[in-house]
């Protein structure tokens, strides 16, 4: 892998690509949810 | 000049905050522990600003430029999780076994249950890998306020030592702790400001939509949001960008679970009802500011392209986000930025130096005297300074460990310490299997494998750790 010759190009992105993206947006989503959710849980433990 | 006059403005508060907290503390515990009376906000933002180094901002939200959005959805991930874990699992019962001892840094409490060769080495290791340590964080301020300020790298380091140094020598863990507030406040709203200016800039959502479509590396033509493909080059040469990113991020943000200048912070809390009042407010402190800050790098193919030749940022990714912070950010604003970065390198040198010279102090020397962890604090901020001049490739090898071996020696003994009754061999074993085989591993096999030595260290240490419970307790 040589950084030489590197270029930014845009163009359009296949069905495979999809699922790229797809899978890192579950990733952040799975975090953002753990994040309530540990404060939900923070939460009722601070009104006990 | 905006940012000289911001910068000389942050550095006399906290100098100031340095000068009253000598004026308040009143004796052992003051400048230990800070009398043990910290409240949520303290010890959350202390937490956050002391985990969160430059390194935070620099290589945390700039290796997105190279590694894609695979490296910023596995750190964020993995940092929500560990402060969630810190908070819930470790925090609550390493507090009730500190009052219950009445220890006042880690390794007492280690030595109070294992005993004093488990004591002594707990404080060598704080001592030598933080000095390590420090060294790598002294090198990132130094080279940020040279360009910031145009001065000298060496001034630039010798700034940030004497400063920290003064504070931290005088006013103890009260100067820690307050000064580590502000610092907090300013990295948090610095990160999340950067972000959300930056998406404003890139015209809102639709940055996201021109992401995707973005190709680099032209001979491979990999994708930003492709998982498995972008990485440093000879980690994408040797076919293992996923074992890499997995481990790195992992490695840095379990940190968090056993760090002792992290978990020391419980202790100093006031009570029981900070701790659960700290387990809601620093999981999503540390959860937006992840989500904002490590997600930066990628969007960089969005503006460094039009005013520069990217292969610089991708040699050197630590230059990433000050130049995205400079183009989206107004003149008087992005000074703030700047010294919110040297703010999250300044309150982590605070912390590693505080706690190296208490422990060398109550630990190694059995010494209670305040003046003598004083004099500590100068020599243990001038070692490190005076390897981060020009640091000889052993030294630059052994700060790449550092934050590795303090993760893996620490955690298991804590776990065990906190949730079991183990026998003082097991203990001793595993911290020091952990220590061994997280150095052999970064020497001899991290650059063929790409697995962070944390990895390999804590499975060493964990299994040591049973099978001296199973065969020789």
């Amino acid at each position: 892998v040589r950084l030489r010759g590197l270029r930014v190009r845009q163009e359009g992105y296949s069905g495979c690509e999809v699922v790229e993206m797809g899978a890192i947006a579950v990733i952040y989503a799975v975090s953002v949810l753990m994040m309530v959710a540990g404060a939900i849980m923070a939460y009722r433990k601070v009104e006990i | 000049m905006i940012i000289q006059t911001v910068f000389a403005i942050y550095i006399i508060l906290m100098l100031l905050i340095g000068i009253l907290e000598y004026r308040r503390s009143g004796g052992l515990l003051d400048y230990y522990l800070a009398g043990k009376r910290l409240s949520a906000t303290l010890v959350s933002f202390s937490f956050f600003a002391t985990y969160f180094s430059t390194s935070a901002f620099l290589g945390g939200g700039g290796f997105g430029f190279l590694a894609g959005f695979q490296w910023s959805a596995f750190l964020t991930f993995f940092h929500i999780l560990f402060a969630i874990m810190a908070w819930m699992l470790i925090a609550p019962r390493l507090k009730r076994v500190a009052d219950e001892t009445g220890a006042l840094t880690i390794p007492e409490m280690f030595g109070e249950r294992f005993g004093r060769e488990v004591r002594l080495i707990s404080s060598l290791v704080i001592v030598f890998f933080f000095a390590f340590y420090m060294v790598s964080i002294y090198k990132g301020a130094g080279n940020l306020l040279q360009v910031m300020m145009g001065i000298s790298y060496r001034e630039g380091l010798l700034i940030t030592a004497v400063i920290v140094m003064l504070y931290t020598a005088i006013g103890g863990f009260r100067a820690v702790v307050y000064t580590d507030l502000i610092q907090g406040v300013l990295t948090f709203f610095g990160g999340v400001l950067l972000f959300t200016a930056l998406v404003y800039y890139l015209g809102g959502l639709q940055a996201f939509e021109q992401l995707a479509n973005t190709k680099i590396f032209a001979g491979s033509g990999e994708l930003l949001f492709e998982i498995g493909k972008l990485g440093p080059p000879p980690v994408m040469k040797a076919g293992l960008v996923v074992p890499f990113i997995l481990s790195l991020t992992f490695a840095i943000s379990i940190a968090q679970l056993s760090s002792p200048q992290l978990i020391i912070r419980f202790v100093a809390a006031r009570d029981e009802r900070v701790i659960r009042r700290g387990m809601l407010l620093t999981p999503l402190i540390i959860g937006i500011f992840a989500i904002c800050v490590f997600s930066i790098g990628p969007f960089g193919w969005l503006i460094i392209p039009k005013y520069d030749d990217p292969i610089k940022y991708l040699k050197d990714v630590d230059l990433v986000v000050p130049f995205i912070a400079m183009k989206v950010l107004p003149e008087g604003i992005n000074a703030l930025l700047l010294t919110a970065i040297i703010a999250a390198a300044m309150s982590t040198i605070n912390s590693l130096l505080h706690m190296m010279a208490t422990s060398f102090a109550r630990d190694f020397l059995r010494s209670e005297s305040v003046g003598l962890t004083r004099a500590l604090v100068v020599v243990f901020a001038a070692i490190p300074l005076a390897v981060a001049v020009n640091p000889p490739d052993v030294i630059v090898a052994i700060v790449g460990v550092s934050f590795s071996v303090i993760t893996s020696v620490f955690l298991i003994p804590l776990l065990a310490m906190l949730y079991g009754n183990p026998s003082k061999k097991s203990v001793l074993a595993s911290m020091i299997a952990a220590l061994i085989v997280s150095v052999a591993w970064y020497m001899l096999y991290y650059r063929v494998y790409w697995i962070y030595p944390v990895v390999p260290g804590l499975i060493a240490s964990a299994t040591v750790f049973a099978m001296f419970e199973k065969f020789f307790k």
